[in-house]
């Protein structure tokens, strides 16, 4: 049988509506992808839990602004902690320039700003799983 | 990870090598009947509930509410939900977790499964995911399964109780449920009771029910959003259990299960070394043209690849 893609989409913090990542969540369904949805206000233990259990390739995380320069970082550490930093993790949200050249920096594999189609996403998230 | 360093590792409850293992078993892994094979001697130790009912009635609520309970209980909880994929694309949003995400840590396993174009409202690999959370040490497993027409009886298969849950104004989905999903129930619950009375609905249910090999199939109401009827609940799941445990119904349950297995694996290790057959398209022109029925055509199969069968399965 083929091997399915496991994708979690997530959105951590308190603040802000799950609108973007409901119309990604289906855009992966359609493509064919399992995607766990757990939605918002979640801590990084519960994102990264969720993660490991679920055993999903790919995290996507939806942030607000504020959220990503705190949040993001604590689920790529606890990630790393209970080794599991093979998981991909992707983030959206409108982040500054400067801000996503550091969530790379800590292994975060892309960001989508606002405006992104998702047929861009499901082929990234597509290429990474392949690669490996 | 090899076989025994996976087989270890779930032993210890390892959250990972859980998930890995469940993925491989998914995906049917190459090595995966060896490392199977190693688990089965540690598995029979969990109670499973089976928790089933039409979409939206709340039954991830309803487990919240249970899991809840057990965890205060200090038990360990596994804990599977299974949605179906798209018969189109195969894909699916598994929406079940996000409603347990507040009662749950590293001690609760939860993990969402597709049926992967499984009939039944269940998926094929559900059986050996289930031994997979016994043998990692999960005291109590939970399944929760879409359930509403005559053909997804099938968890009842898999469960030790089963609960069908119901809400207030189905009364003509009870009608269709009657010859089927009410008569494996082991407990009938009525969520959402705060919506309407729901005493219609008791008697309604009550006077389509049959008694279950002598068991008393309880009818009751439940809020789950507000745990409301939750302790009613949970001493009747312990009565049945225990109605199970002192007549021996676990165990002729138990044996059952493992004969419909093992009978569905001789047709599926028949079918495997049949299907590949060159001459199958001739052999369905032959029954196509009425000149053989399907009947004689699957003995005519079976008979010529008796030693393909046969050669293919490991020494005993
Ligand atoms: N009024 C009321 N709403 C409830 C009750 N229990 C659950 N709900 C709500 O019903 C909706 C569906 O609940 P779920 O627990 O997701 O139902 P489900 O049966 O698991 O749904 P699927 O997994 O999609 O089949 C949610 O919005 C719940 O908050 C209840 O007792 N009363
Ligand atoms: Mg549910």
């Amino acid at each position: 049988m083929e091997r399915k893609i496991r994708v979690l989409i997530a959105k951590p913090g308190l603040n802000g509506h799950d609108r973007g990542a409901k119309v990604v969540a289906r855009a992966l369904r359609d493509a064919g992808m399992e995607v766990i949805y757990l939605g918002m206000r979640l801590t990084p233990d519960q994102i990264v839990n969720a993660a490991i259990q679920e055993d999903v390739d790919v995290i996507g995380l939806s942030v607000l602004s504020g959220a990503h320069d705190t949040l993001v970082p604590e689920v790529m550490r606890i990630l790393k902690e209970k080794g599991a930093e093979d998981i991909k993790v992707i983030v959206g949200g409108i982040i500054p320039d400067d801000d996503v050249k550091k969530l790379k920096e800590i292994g975060v594999v892309e960001v989508f700003g606002p405006g992104t189609l998702t047929p861009q996403i499901v082929k990234f998230i597509k290429e990474i799983v392949a690669k490996g | 990870m090899n076989g025994i360093e996976i087989v270890n590792k779930v032993l210890s409850g390892d959250n990972r090598a859980i998930a890995k293992l469940i993925s491989n078993i998914e995906n049917q892994a190459p090595n995966i009947d060896e490392v199977l094979m190693k688990l089965y001697p540690h598995t029979g130790n969990a109670y499973v509930i089976g928790v089933t009912g039409a979409t939206g009635v709340g039954k991830s609520t309803l487990i919240n509410g249970l899991i809840n309970h057990y965890k205060s209980q200090g038990l360990r909880l596994g804990v599977i939900c299974i949605d179906p994929s798209s018969p189109i694309t195969g894909g699916a949003i598994l929406g079940d977790r996000l409603r347990l995400v507040n009662s749950i840590d590293e001690r609760v396993f939860i993990r969402s499964m597709t049926t992967r174009g499984y009939k039944g409202g269940i998926t094929k690999s559900l059986r050996d995911v289930i031994r997979v959370l016994d043998a990692s040490g999960k005291e109590l497993i939970i399944i929760e399964t879409i359930g509403v027409s005559q053909v997804d009886v099938e968890i009842a298969n898999y469960v030790d109780t089963l609960l069908l849950v119901v809400m207030p104004y189905m009364g003509d989905e009870i009608q269709l449920m009657k010859a089927g999903l009410l008569e494996v129930a082991d407990i009938v619950v009525i969520n959402k009771a705060d919506l309407t009375n729901s005493e219609d609905m008791v008697l309604a249910i009550k006077e389509n029910l049959n008694s279950n090999n002598g068991w008393e199939v309880p009818v009751i109401k439940t809020v789950a959003i507000n745990g409301f009827g939750i302790p009613e609940l949970i001493n009747k799941i312990n009565e049945h259990k225990n109605y199970l445990l002192t007549t021996n119904g676990i165990e002729k349950k138990r044996k059952d299960r493992i004969k419909e297995e093992i009978l569905e694996e001789i047709f599926n290790i028949v079918k495997q070394n049949i299907v590949g057959d060159e001459k199958f398209d001739e052999i369905v022109k032959k029954v196509f043209e009425k000149e053989i029925t399907p009947h004689f055509a699957a003995q005519l199969l079976i008979k010529k690849h008796k030693f393909l069968i046969f050669n293919n399965c490991v020494d005993v």
